[in-house]
């Protein structure tokens, strides 16, 4: 009993005297060096008074049993014993290493090295002996005759300003008391508290013992009646406690609150509730991987307060390079707030972004989590708001971006719904320029507003960034031209491998949904040169960002693991994978069926100039090598199942097969209206490929009975083979009035057949020769104006251009890759860098095509690929180079 | 048909002075009511300096018959201000027109600059009053005055920025005047400047490149070369990407520059890419006839877009005179393409293609087979052509392969 009194009020007259001291600092440097003499002696005792009752066993030195917390502080004394015996012997290195190792040890205390918010009072010894002993060092200005010695001094000098930096309270209160324990020890029980009693006056009137879980620093800073003056104190206390162990939030925040409800001017205010979302925001070390939801929800709502706050009071700025002065009597300075509300935003948003990582998706918890959306979104559009009013320009296009990034990835609806929610929980205070609120909540138009500003405003980051979500938003709502116009003029494939994952990720995504957008709109060229780069890696997962990687040889290290892990989208932004798949490779079979047709029936890669899609094509043989192939069960074998229909003619069961794949139904579009467009595509599809493949077994076909086979119009079927022949893809001409196609044979003899190969042959040498030329000069030039070619940043010297030109010219020559003649997307240029990386994407090259809303139609032919000459290495363009 | 009026897309990249031809025309069409081109001419004009032209149109739109004094007062405004620049402008035109002076300027601008200021006290104000009294006389309409001007202010200044206003005025003064020889040259010049010069902002560069396509169409469809020079500049990449993204309904004339012009004909397969991709943001009977050509191959349609074609073009300010030309060799395009692909075509068939009745289709057919020396043959019997397939043979597709390789590798190892 009267122990436990004991350590109560000594600890609290430990607390009040540091209070007390404050100003004494300095006072006793000499005590130092007699002090480390008594320190064996005085050890027990000291701990028994500086102790509070829980460390009971500290006094039994006699028993065997001791606890691993115990040894440790036996350990920690040995350590300061050794140290100021040393310190005596002015044996620095001694010191130091001792030092070293004390430091090493405190950790393993955890939170049991603080009692009451202190550390034992034997250490804070051991460091005020040493303090003291660096200074007397220096400022003799001794020099150490022994190298060793002046080293470890140095180094002791270093850790010593850290780590006192840290216990600075206690040891200014020890400097203040050091006699304390002993008085503590040589009188009984009342003696301290009389002790207490006597200096209790002095600093506060009245101490209500605070709960025995306030740190008692604190507590001794804080009356119990709080007034406004003592706000700045009080939040100087809480803010330099910031990031210590063992403190104790809670009641830190009970605390705020109080000061809260004493708080009348809107700085104060401010100034509370920034420290208390910053408290909050510290807590998530306790829960693990990511705040937890209910102190979300508070430093949600303490955010909230800020914005009213300072909506409700226009003086009060806050920024982070303020001239705070809370103290300060002129009120223009105190209404200077240090801080920044944005940064708070954006640690909010990581925050619910995290835990919905970390949250099974399947869960009923991470649909609750969900709803916290709109809240989030409303905060953020508020503070964008209000950075808007305040002209805080990058804080704006921060904001902005955050707001961006909840939309772009949603259908309209659901974006309206957002909107709507936003205007209920804040009627009549958005004001906005980016917004014009005006207007009927278009949720195009919104987006396109957002961005807008972020094109005129934004950082180089945020605007590529901007523009990626508005291609997505855009492909998302079937405007595949706008979406497509713009990934072109923003030059993105050009300059997205200098971004940062994050961002290729966006735009990985963005280009994904493009191929998507395309492929609902029935343009399946478009489709598969976006889709194309992506599969071609074979790791859609990762580099949509929607799993982790699994290398093939051995495992991630964890902290690439980690990495990616953090890089994951939360579940309800993902794209379906499956349906990515499908639509791919639907896209693939109705290009590549025909083209294989028209090589010959052979799906050999060798043997075709132009493959289309490899992926695609390794499937498909694979499928064809098994010995049974059972019906098709899942999406792929449907597909390819209907391709091997496709490839004998017989369009009716490929189109039944894709027309079975039930991902269809998925499509935003409606299924109806894709399956429609796919059969009329397999139609058409199917009627090339039975030409190219039975055209050598006939001399004349029926045109109509072509049309009632493929159950197409007649028309069309007129169309589709006039145009076959115009492209000189089908060597026959239509007969008008007998309604016939009559092919045009060559026989070639034997040795016709063999001279053409052989021609085909002896370019291909010449091409590969030119390659090898071409690289000759190129090493040889980078060698000697290496400079030069990377300042002009590719442009090249003469030689580049010539290389240029000497290319485009081949690839005119060969008539270009697949894509190239037809596929709307590629201009001319392209062509340079075909030959180069085998499969980038179409979105190549309608350069230099500027943008009117982003204010950089860049027309001047700055895009114009002019280096033809250089190389790009880039198999994977829409990829990433996750670990380069 | 008004639809497929071009005139107020075009008019913001028009000068106020080079729209007033424009709407004239309109208003001899008929396509739009006749008081709201009046009130559209007055608008324009309003903001000019030819106040008796304004007047007129004033009072009759109003019906009045009196002159409204606010044209009064501002008659006499423009008299004084003209009157001061004429006075200021004639003292630096007497120096120059002094035959002395003449005698002794050079190619070199800084030069003649040095020496004029040397021997007749000159100073670069004196010169920017030749060109602020061109801009004026240009307001004023009197466009002989202003191209005078601005001809010697270019010759003298120096400054680089005038300098292309000045041009541009210059151009407009040729166009309105009607001088298309002098127009074409500026307008190369203007080319040139723009191409060469270094704009802080791109996209200050592609407004004056939409200007300049805008402009020049005045020039291209009047200039007996034009023709020749509108395929060239608009498929330079530059401007053919300037009329992607900011103009595409120029690619109206660039499809009737094609389709009229013989010898350009390469150029097609290009321009239909282009028409192609663009579709999704412009298309007209013209566009859209050589889409059903080249990339529907749906005659039929192209010969209903042919019709609609002959429309637009009797409405359209500059094509007007180039309908007959046109029309006759979109029906050879018809035609070539047509049998390019067949091997036996009905005369009959054909002639409605091209919109012509049998028998003056089967005149007509006879003498593309003789001009485009087809090899074809009319049976009259059974009212067909008979196409013979032009196969290319083996050997020539060998020779075709390897021609250029010796050559290649011989560029390549010197």
């Amino acid at each position: 009993m009267s122990r436990f009194f004991r350590g109560d009020s000594d600890s609290e007259s430990s607390s009040s005297s540091s209070d007390s001291s404050y100003n004494s600092e300095d006072e006793q440097p000499v005590i130092s060096t007699r002090r480390p003499a008594e320190a064996p002696v005085a050890n027990t005792r000291f701990a028994r008074g500086a102790y509070s009752s829980d460390s009971e066993s500290e006094e039994d030195v006699k028993r065997v049993v001791r606890s691993a917390k115990d040894k440790r502080f036996d350990q920690l004394r040995s350590h300061i014993n050794k140290i100021t015996q040393a310190l005596k012997g002015n044996d620095w290195a001694l010191v130091n290493s001792e030092f070293d190792s004390i430091v090493k040890l405190i950790p393993k205390f955890g939170s049991t090295f603080l009692t009451n918010g202190q550390p034992p009072r034997f250490y804070i010894r051991g460091l005020v002996a040493i303090d003291d002993a660096i200074k007397e060092i220096t400022a003799k200005k001794q020099k150490m005759s022994n190298g060793l010695h002046a080293k470890a001094l140095n180094a002791m000098k270093q850790k010593s300003r850290k780590i006192n930096k840290d216990y600075e309270e206690a040891i200014s209160a020890y400097r203040a008391n050091p006699d304390k324990p002993k008085a503590a020890a040589a009188a009984p029980a009342p003696a301290p508290a009389k002790k207490a009693k006597k200096t209790k006056p002095v600093e506060t009137p009245k101490v209500e013992p605070t709960p025995k879980a306030a740190p008692k620093a604190k507590a001794g800073a804080l009356p119990s009646t709080l007034t406004a003056r003592d706000i700045p104190a009080a939040l100087q206390t809480i803010l330099e406690s910031r990031g210590k162990r063992g403190i104790n939030r809670h009641s830190q925040l009970k605390t705020i609150q109080r000061l809260l409800n004493v708080a009348t001017e809107p700085s104060d205010i401010v100034r509370i509730l920034l420290l208390s979302v910053s408290v909050r925001f510290d807590q998530q070390a306790i829960s693990g991987g990511y705040l937890r939801f209910d102190v979300w929800n508070l430093a949600l709502g303490d955010l909230n307060r800020i914005l009213d706050t300072l909506e409700a009071a226009p003086e009060v700025k806050v920024h982070e390079r303020a001239e705070s002065d809370p103290m300060s009597e002129d009120p223009k300075v105190r209404n200077e707030v240090l801080g920044s509300i944005i940064s708070f935003v954006d640690r909010l948003d990581d925050e619910y972004t995290k835990s919905l990582q970390a949250l099974d998706p399947h869960t009923t918890d991470y649909l609750r989590r969900l709803r916290n959306q709109s809240a989030l979104y409303s905060l953020i559009a508020r503070a964008q708001n209000y950075f808007e009013s305040r002209q805080m320009k990058e804080s704006t296009g921060r904001a902005v971006m955050r707001r961006i990034e909840h939309l772009y990835y949603k259908p309209d609806q659901v974006i309206a719904t957002l909107e709507a929610r936003l205007r209920e929980s804040y009627p009549n205070r958005l004001h906005s320029e980016i917004i014009d609120y005006n207007q009927a909540a278009e949720p195009s138009l919104l987006v396109h507003q957002l961005c807008a500003y972020l094109y005129r405003h934004g950082e180089p980051l945020l605007r590529t960034r901007g523009i990626i979500c508005h291609i997505y938003n855009h492909a998302l709502h079937d405007r595949f031209h706008a979406a497509r116009d713009m990934m072109l003029m923003s030059h993105l494939q050009e300059n997205i491998m200098g971004f940062d994952i994050e961002t290729q990720v966006l735009y990985n995504r963005a280009l994904v949904q493009l191929g998507l957008c395309a492929f609902r709109q029935g343009f399946v060229r478009e489709c598969h040169s976006a889709l194309q780069d992506i599969f071609a890696t074979g790791r859609q997962k990762e580099l949509l960002a929607q799993g982790v990687h699994n290398p093939r040889n051995g495992v991630l290290n964890p902290e690439q693991e980690l990495l990616e892990r953090q890089r994951q989208l939360p579940f309800h932004m993902h794209i379906n994978l499956e349906m990515l798949e499908c639509v791919y490779l639907t896209s693939c079979m109705l290009l590549e069926i025909p083209a294989m047709a028209q090589a010959g029936g052979t799906n050999d890669p060798n043997a075709r100039k132009h493959i289309i899609s490899r992926v695609f094509l390794r499937l498909l043989d694979f499928h064809e090598r098994q010995i049974f192939t059972g019906p098709p069960e899942n999406t792929r074998d449907h597909i390819l199942s209907a391709s091997r229909a496709l490839a004998v003619g017989d369009w009716a069961k490929c189109d039944q097969l894709i027309r079975d794949i039930r991902i269809w139904d998925l499509m935003s579009t409606g299924s109806d209206q894709i399956k429609a467009m796919l059969t009329d595509r397999i139609k058409e599809e199917g009627l090339r490929t039975y030409l190219f493949t039975y055209a050598p077994f006939y001399d004349t076909m029926a045109l109509p009975t072509l049309a009632a086979m493929f159950s197409l119009e007649l028309s069309s079927v007129y169309r589709i083979i006039s145009k076959l022949i115009w492209h000189e893809e089908l060597v026959a001409s239509l007969d008008r009035v007998g309604e016939l196609i009559i092919f045009h044979k060559i026989d070639p003899s034997k040795v016709q057949q063999l001279s053409l190969s052989f021609a085909d042959k002896v370019v291909n040498l010449v091409e590969s020769n030119e390659k090898l030329f071409d690289q000759k000069v190129t090493s040889q030039n980078k060698d000697e104006n290496d400079e030069e070619d990377e300042s002009a940043g590719g442009k090249g010297g003469r030689d580049g251009k010539h290389r240029g030109d000497q290319r485009g010219g081949r690839g005119g020559g060969r008539g270009g890759r697949g894509g190239y003649q037809r596929s709307g997307h590629q201009g001319r240029q392209s062509n340079n860098n075909n030959q180069d990386g085998q499969s980038r994407t179409g979105y190549g090259n309608r350069s230099n095509r500027g943008d009117q809303q982003q204010g950089r139609r860049n027309q001047s032919g700055g895009g114009n690929p002019m280096g033809g000459g250089r190389s790009f290495d880039s198999n994977r363009r829409g990829g990433y180079q996750a670990r380069a | 048909m008004a639809q497929y009026d071009l005139t107020s897309k075009m008019i913001p990249y028009l000068d106020r002075h080079l729209v007033f031809p424009l709407l004239q025309f309109l208003s001899l069409k008929e396509l739009y009511v006749e008081s709201d081109l009046l009130q559209a001419k007055y608008d324009l004009l309003s903001k000019t300096n030819m106040v008796d032209f304004t007047k007129e149109l004033y009072k009759q739109i109003h019906q009045v018959e009196n002159d409204p004094e606010q044209f009064l007062e501002q008659r006499e405004k423009v008299l004084d201000t003209l009157n001061d620049l004429q006075d200021q402008a004639i003292k630096v035109m007497e120096v120059i027109e002094n035959p002395e002076v003449i005698g002794s300027l050079r190619q070199d601008k800084f030069h003649n600059l040095q020496f004029l200021k040397d021997n007749y006290n000159f100073t670069d104000e004196m010169i920017v009053t030749l060109y602020r009294y061109g801009k004026f006389q240009y307001e004023c309409g009197n466009y002989g005055g202003s191209s005078d001007m601005l001809y010697h202010f270019r010759v003298l200044s120096t400054d680089n920025d005038l300098n292309l206003s000045a041009l541009w005025g210059k151009l407009a003064s040729e166009i309105l005047q009607g001088n298309w020889e002098a127009a074409y040259e500026d307008l190369q010049k203007l080319r040139e400047a723009i191409d060469m010069k270094a704009f802080a902002d791109p996209l200050q560069q592609l407004q004056q490149r939409t200007w300049l396509i805008h402009w020049s169409l005045f020039v291209f469809f009047n200039h007996p070369k034009g023709r020749d020079g509108i395929v060239d500049m608009f498929f330079l990449t530059h401007y053919l990407n300037t009329i992607q993204t900011s103009c595409p309904w120029i690619l109206r004339y660039l499809a009737a520059a094609v389709v009229t012009n013989k010898r350009r004909k390469n150029n097609l397969r290009e321009l239909v890419k282009v028409i192609e991709k663009e579709a999704y943001m412009y298309r007209d009977p013209i566009t859209d006839f050589l889409l059903a050509i080249y990339v529907d191959f749906d005659f039929e349609a192209a010969q209903q877009k042919l019709q609609e074609c002959e429309q637009v073009l009797v409405n359209d300010f500059f094509l007007l005179s180039t309908l007959d030309d046109f029309l006759e060799n979109a029906r050879c395009f018809v035609a070539e393409a047509y049998c390019r692909i067949h091997q036996r075509i009905n005369i009959a068939e054909l002639s409605s293609l091209v919109n012509l009745g049998t028998e003056e289709g089967e005149k007509w057919i006879a003498n593309l087979i003789r001009d485009t020396r087809m090899d074809a043959k009319i049976d009259f019997q059974e009212n067909t052509v008979v196409m013979n397939p032009n196969l290319t043979s083996l050997y020539q597709q060998v020779i075709e392969k390897t021609k250029g390789i010796s050559f290649r590798s011989q560029i390549k190892f010197i």
